[in-house]
């Protein structure tokens, strides 16, 4: 369960970084293992990476586990990601997890959409690992290298 | 000859095969389907309809997921995951190809990408096709359909 934002310090009492949970929704295995990689090359702190293959298992993941962050695709089979956006903003359980939607969907009207859903931004793919950590880092509020 | 759309396929997908694989290419000019090849086809819907189809033949598939995941061509996962990198391929270059050349204010529905491996799936013919060649020489090809498209 996910009911406050995560440190904004990002660090323990004795100085070590405070290692982030995100969770990867994508149909595509190989999509889920290139963000999971851009993000150990972007040098954030990633402790355990949860990982989802459509909204309905994505939702099941945050209201169980902590999640600093969800990554999620636009098109996918079952629930597609702004269904799930629209469903963790309306839970009051999932509201606060910022969301970053990474997607192939460049569309203008795609990104209003949900941007008035609340998501807290918009990456294109293909992107850097380097934007990706620029990203990450903005929604989450950390400093440290960009 | 090619032609502007099929420049801007060849353009686009080279763009997308540097960025996502690290794959350089050149445009050549062929037009036939490739066959013995593994074959990504996504399609999407919205103020027109279509789909793209993206070819490559089984060693560049694997070479292709291998860079995209960060592994040994070699590695068995690069194999398993070959038809996968080729679908998420297609995914991404779909994405700036709509935008390319349809309205980029009008929002498309994309279909899922689903992979083949041997002969090419049975797509209405027309549309533009361009064709890459890597360094090596391997090709990849890539085949754009609207409806309304006629050979």
């Amino acid at each position: 369960m996910n009911s406050s934002s995560p440190s904004s310090s990002r660090e323990t009492r004795d100085g070590a970084p405070i290692l982030l949970r995100p969770l990867v929704v994508d149909d595509s295995a190989v999509m889920r293992r290139m963000v999971a990689r851009s993000l150990s090359l972007s040098g954030l702190p990633i402790g355990t990476l949860y990982e989802a293959a459509d909204g309905e298992a994505a939702l099941r993941v945050v209201r169980e586990s902590w999640i600093d962050v969800v990554l999620c695709d636009v098109h996918m089979p079952g629930m597609n990601g702004v269904e799930l956006v629209r469903r963790m903003s309306s839970d009051p359980l999932t509201a606060d997890v910022p969301v970053v939607v990474i997607s192939s969907d460049r569309g203008e009207g795609r990104a209003a959409e949900l941007e008035r859903l609340g998501i807290r931004g918009y990456l294109h793919k293909p992107f850097q690992p380097e934007a990706l950590g620029r990203l990450v880092r903005r929604v989450l509020g950390l400093g440290g290298r960009s | 000859m090619i032609g502007p759309r099929s420049a801007d396929l060849a353009r686009l997908s080279a763009t997308v095969l540097a960025d996502c694989a690290f794959l350089l290419t050149e445009p050549v000019e062929v037009d036939a389907a490739l066959h013995d090849a593994v074959h990504a086809v996504v399609g999407f819907s919205g103020a027109t309809r279509g789909h793209l189809m993206l070819s490559a033949s089984p060693e560049l598939a694997v070479h292709i997921a291998a860079d995209m995941l960060g592994i040994e061509s070699g590695d068995a996962d690069a194999a398993a995951h070959a038809a996968g990198a080729l679908a998420e391929l297609a995914n991404v270059l779909l994405g700036m190809l709509v935008v390319t050349l349809c309205d980029p204010e009008t929002t498309f529905r994309f279909g899922t990408p689903h992979a083949y491996v041997g002969s090419p799936p049975e797509v209405p013919h027309g549309g533009a096709v361009a064709t890459l060649a890597s360094d090596s020489g391997a090709r990849i090809q890539v085949r754009w359909v609207m409806e309304g498209d006629a050979p």
